[in-house]
């Protein structure tokens, strides 16, 4: 709606530029024909030249725009490495743009580096305070980093800003139930569950909660409904394990234990549950090994969370279990 | 071994780095070349079409803009703009550690300490070798009540940093608060072995006094004085020294070190003040006059004055010593209640000296609370009138006044700069607004069109702008607002009156609507604003003008279905079932899927309790557009009295999918599963209804039920009385 022409508009009124003469218009006009001719590559499915041209726009005309668009399409192909060196480059370059700090952020989090995403998050949501979504993201990067109370605190506010969104509701549904907080995670939940009630990632939390408070009929029955759309679902598979475990099926409870475990490696929770299945079993070496399979999740959990100590980002530091 | 200053207070002059400049500036165009560069840069970038890096440099250009606007404020004393402009410039950009470091000193300044330590924590963890900042932390942490803590802040700076006389002398005052005096004396030392100045005597020796370890204190400025007799504040100190220790009060001594003070700068109006006061105190008023008005004329203040008058009384000079007191009490309005009671005494003494009982009066009574122990108290507070220090930490350095690297900078030079900062804060929140709106983020562009016209209402555009981003982010009465103003500007200008008018309409506001759409040229080529003008007229009362403007619409435009489902809305809405009916089957013959209208029919066959032709009419509109919201909700309300909860649960469920914050919608799924049972189930609905709609009174009486069945009794009791209270004012409004 607003004219196109306001920016020029704008930029007339405003006093004569003093410094730094505008680029040449030439060099300008070349950098967008290579972007034009990458655009085509992309369409006629030529990724590689079209990566090649936006790299080399990137460099010559050192070009934030090429860079974005290069750094999407080396993430698309699951080179986080290499999009995250290219964002770093954009970084260097417009430091303080939403669209670069949110493209770091969302490379960072896919590619499960917390804390590059949350060094890119905690500046944007203060340069967007009122942005849910990146106050979404900034609490689920601190999730992964294990940093449950911080993530609270952050999904609380994206759900402030957004009321009843279905991702956030879930999200602090989890990072509830990580902070043994069942009895809050639950009516998220089952509000989640009104609104959409096949969503797997909500049944499974709220089985999760369910089995924190001891209802297990149910814990079984909405772990069962997650499972019966996603089998290898690594919650669903713990409350499984779990609610076996407090009916004393040790051997059924290890099953589902493992799957959990091979569907989520990095699970602190699981192991330590393995654990206690293996030692009701007799297994002692399974037990030992789990134990310590948990104890090293634990403490790469405790090295993220230092690691957010020392870059100056929020941290409780409270450990799950 | 750094640089160390003569006073702690250099500490927060850290305020005057900060800014962009560098160096102090004497001129606007020195004060602001920072930010016009960035501008020059930002603009340069739009134009070579790098739009992110355009955003990030307007980004820096306005937190330069902000950091001068905080260092303007800090000139003048504005603390809490200084605070505000701080906070925005944190906001500004991703490395925000500057404008951090600049918001926690201002923060300590206006009482906030625990803020402060919050920031100061951050920036330390984050930048563990910046001493600064730890010093500044051991402040705030002092200041916030936390001596502890402090003191460990600058052990772990010390240790860093063993060569930082700062910290050194920080740490040493932290020591005495903790009472351990042997371990500051030896580090008040080292920082007098590492800078030998007669200065350095005299900030150990004030420091001792402040923690009222005199012996010590007395001995250090000795010190001083020792070293160079002309030390200034050596004599000063030790005059305030004669008259702190309780019950030992040696005025003559305290009178005679603050006249040798006063040799060395006899222009020094705390000097002048507390001889005077001295003076005062050991009945020597005549003598004190002088001093007290050297004092009153170059810093007047309400101590000043009050004194001034109390000497003047003394020595008959009541009518003077009214005027002094009356301009007391002026000054001392914020002061502590016991000062301007002890002031209003004083007066009344004086005008009823003068002949002026009556008035006296008035002061006596206003002096009731504490004027028996006057004389006492007087005496009593003497140490504390000369103490320039009351509170007995490092903290009290935080308490001083800030510098302004702008401090210097004459009023013309200083308004100058302002304009200029608003100017370029304006353009830079302005042209990223834009850059927004261009890729369709209105929301977003809002926000930054809303933060230039808080900087500036007046900048050319912005008005429009903000009203314009904020009708394509559907926020239509903030968007009101601006286009108002806009309208206002600018009255003449169609497009804003026609944006205004939409905005109205899409509030609900109709009758505006109606009039700013009567006059509009375009409205006669316009079906779309023909209609919205019509519907205007009808919803603000008017249906017979809306039936001439309809009745030409179909002149014009034919015999269009669009246009009779509009007129059979049109007599819906005026309760004219009969006539609305017949539009619309009028509507369904000519085309029988067009829109709205068996959904239309469906809500009239509903009001008037036809349920089966309300929900065959519903099915139908939901036949041709099964997305159709209100018709999903209406047919599930018929199903809901019709006795058919499942499918109206299911519509409802889909409902709320696409719309979550229809607050019938939920209200209604709420209470169809509270009466099936479900009253867990129902309460997160009936809450969100309750949210969106706190003024429907059924919504807290269906959310009270549920309460009460899920065991809440404290707040079914809650939504009870307000569902009782919501009915009583309902009732209250009807005639």
């Amino acid at each position: 709606m607003l004219p196109g022409v306001m920016l020029s508009l704008v930029i007339s009124l405003a006093a004569p530029p003093q410094a730094a003469p505008p680029p040449p218009e030439a060099a300008a006009a070349m950098r967008d024909r290579v972007l034009e001719q990458a655009a085509a590559e992309l369409q006629a499915g030529r990724r590689a030249e079209a990566k090649k041209l936006l790299a080399s726009a990137a460099e010559r005309f050192t070009s934030v725009r090429a860079m974005l668009q290069l750094a999407r399409l080396q993430s698309g192909e699951g080179d986080a490495a290499g999009a995250l060196a290219t964002l770093d480059r954009a970084r260097t370059l417009a430091p303080d743009t939403e669209e670069v700090l949110s493209a770091i952020a969302q490379v960072a989090l896919a590619a499960r580096r917390p804390v590059q995403a949350l060094l890119a998050l905690e500046p944007l949501t203060r340069l967007a305070p009122r942005i849910a979504r990146h106050h979404y993201l900034f609490g689920v990067a601190l999730m992964q980093a294990g940093d449950m109370p911080a993530a609270t605190e952050a999904l609380q506010a994206a759900d402030r800003l957004e009321p009843g969104h279905n991702l956030t509701s879930i999200a602090l549904g989890i990072a509830l139930n990580s902070r043994k907080m069942f009895g809050d995670a639950k009516p998220l939940l089952l509000h989640v569950l009104e609104r959409e009630p096949d969503n797997v990632e909500a049944l499974a939390a709220l089985a999760e909660a369910e089995e924190g408070l001891g209802e297990l009929d149910a814990a079984d029955s909405h772990a069962a409904r997650a499972l019966a759309a996603t089998p290898s679902h690594p919650t669903a598979n713990l409350v499984v394990g779990m609610v076996l475990m407090k009916r004393d099926r040790y051997q059924e409870a290890r099953d589902a234990l493992e799957r959990a475990a091979a569907a989520d490696t990095e699970s602190p929770k699981v192991y330590y549950q393995l654990s206690l299945a293996c030692a009701r079993l007799g297994d002692s070496a399974g037990a030992s090994r789990n134990r310590e399979l948990y104890q090293q999740k634990l403490r790469a959990m405790e090295a993220r969370i230092e690691e957010l100590r020392r870059v100056g980002l929020p941290s409780r530091g409270e450990m799950p279990r | 071994m750094k640089p160390f200053s003569s006073r702690v207070p250099r500490l927060l002059v850290l305020a005057l780095a900060l800014w962009p400049g560098g160096v102090a500036a004497q001129t606007a165009a020195e004060a602001l070349a920072p930010i016009d560069r960035r501008m020059a840069l930002a603009e340069a970038s739009l134009r070579g079409g790098e739009v992110q890096i355009a955003e990030s440099r307007y980004r820096a250009a306005i937190f330069d803009a902000w950091m001068v606007a905080g260092a303007l404020h800090v000139a003048a004393g504005r603390l809490l703009d200084a605070r505000d402009a701080f906070r925005h410039a944190s906001q500004a950009v991703a490395d925000a550690d500057a404008a951090f470091r600049s918001l926690a000193l201002v923060q300590m300044q206006v009482g906030e300490p625990a803020e402060a330590v919050t920031l100061l924590t951050r920036l330390s963890v984050r930048a563990p070798k910046d001493f600064q900042t730890r010093r500044l932390l051991a402040q705030a942490l002092t200041a916030n009540g936390q001596p502890e803590e402090a003191v460990q802040t600058l052990e772990e700076a010390h240790a860093l940093a063993p060569d930082d006389a700062e910290i050194t002398f920080l740490l040493a005052a932290g020591y005495l608060e903790a009472k351990k005096v042997d371990a500051a004396q030896r580090l008040f030392v080292e920082v007098a072995a590492a800078r030998p100045i007669p200065q350095t005597w005299v900030l150990i020796g004030r420091t001792y006094r402040d923690f009222r370890l005199f012996d010590q204190a007395r001995e250090a400025l000795n010190k001083a004085l020792a070293k160079d007799p002309t030390t200034r504040r050596a004599h000063y100190y030790l005059g305030t020294l004669a008259v702190m220790p309780e019950g030992d009060v040696r005025l003559e001594e305290a009178i005679r070190e603050f006249r040798a003070e006063l040799k060395l700068a006899p222009e020094d109006p705390v000097v002048n003040l507390r001889l005077g006061m001295a003076l005062a105190d050991a009945r020597r008023e005549k003598a004190a006059l002088a001093p007290l008005e050297i004092a009153a004329r170059l810093a007047p203040s309400a101590v000043a004055f009050h004194h001034l008058g109390r000497c003047q009384l003394a020595v008959g000079r009541a009518a003077d010593a009214v005027k002094s007191l009356r301009r007391a009490l002026v000054l001392g309005a914020v002061d502590e209640a016991s000062r301007v009671r002890r002031i209003h005494y004083q007066l009344a003494l004086a005008l009823r000296q003068a002949g002026a009982e009556a008035d006296a009066a008035v002061h006596f009574e206003a002096a009731k609370a504490g004027s028996e122990r006057q004389a006492d108290a007087e005496r009593e507070r003497l140490s504390r009138y000369l103490d320039d220090s009351p509170e007995r930490t490092p903290a009290a350095a935080a308490r001083l006044a800030l510098e302004s690297p702008l401090a210097g900078l004459t009023p013309a030079v200083h308004e100058t700069v302002a304009r200029g900062v608003r100017t370029a804060l304006a353009r830079a929140y302005l042209n990223l607004g834009v850059l927004r709106a261009q890729a369709e983020q209105f929301a977003g562009a809002g926000e930054f069109f809303e933060q230039a016209a808080a900087v500036d209402p007046d900048f050319p555009q912005v008005q429009y702008s903000l009203g314009s981003a904020r009708f394509n982010a559907k926020q239509y009465e903030q968007a009101a607002v601006a286009l108002t103003r806009a309208l206002a500007a600018d009255p003449g200008n169609p497009n804003v009156r026609r944006m205004l008018a939409l905005a109205r309409f899409n509030t609900g506001a109709y009758h505006q609507a109606a009039d700013l759409l009567a006059s509009d040229p375009e409205r006669a080529s316009d079906p779309s604003l023909q209609y919205a003008y019509g519907v205007a007229l009808v919803r603000s009362d008017r249906a017979r003008d809306a039936e001439a403007v309809f009745t030409r619409m179909l002149a014009d435009h034919g015999d269009r279905a669009e246009l009779h489902v509009i007129l059979g809305q049109a007599h819906a809405q005026q309760g004219d079932f009969d006539a609305a009916v017949q539009d619309l089957e009028r509507a369904r013959r000519i085309t029988p899927d067009v829109p709205d209208a068996n959904a239309t029919l469906g809500l009239i066959y509903l009001r008037q309790g036809k349920l089966a032709e309300a929900a065959a009419a519903l099915r139908e509109e939901l036949k041709h557009n099964p997305r159709h919201v209100l018709a999903r909700h209406t047919l599930a309300t018929v199903l809901d009295l019709d006795g058919q909860p499942a499918e109206a649960m299911t519509l409802l469920r889909g409902v709320l999918q696409e719309q979550p914050e229809f607050s019938d919608a939920r209200y209604l799924l709420g209470k169809i599963l509270l009466a099936s049972g479900e009253a867990d189930h129902a309460v997160p609905h009936l809450e969100a209804a309750v949210r969106l709609s706190p003024d429907d009174a059924s919504y807290h009486y269906q959310l009270a039920q549920a309460y009460r069945k899920v065991g809440r009794s404290e707040l079914a009791d809650k939504h009870l009385a307000l569902f009782q209270s919501l009915k009583e004012k309902a009732r209250g409004r009807r005639p």
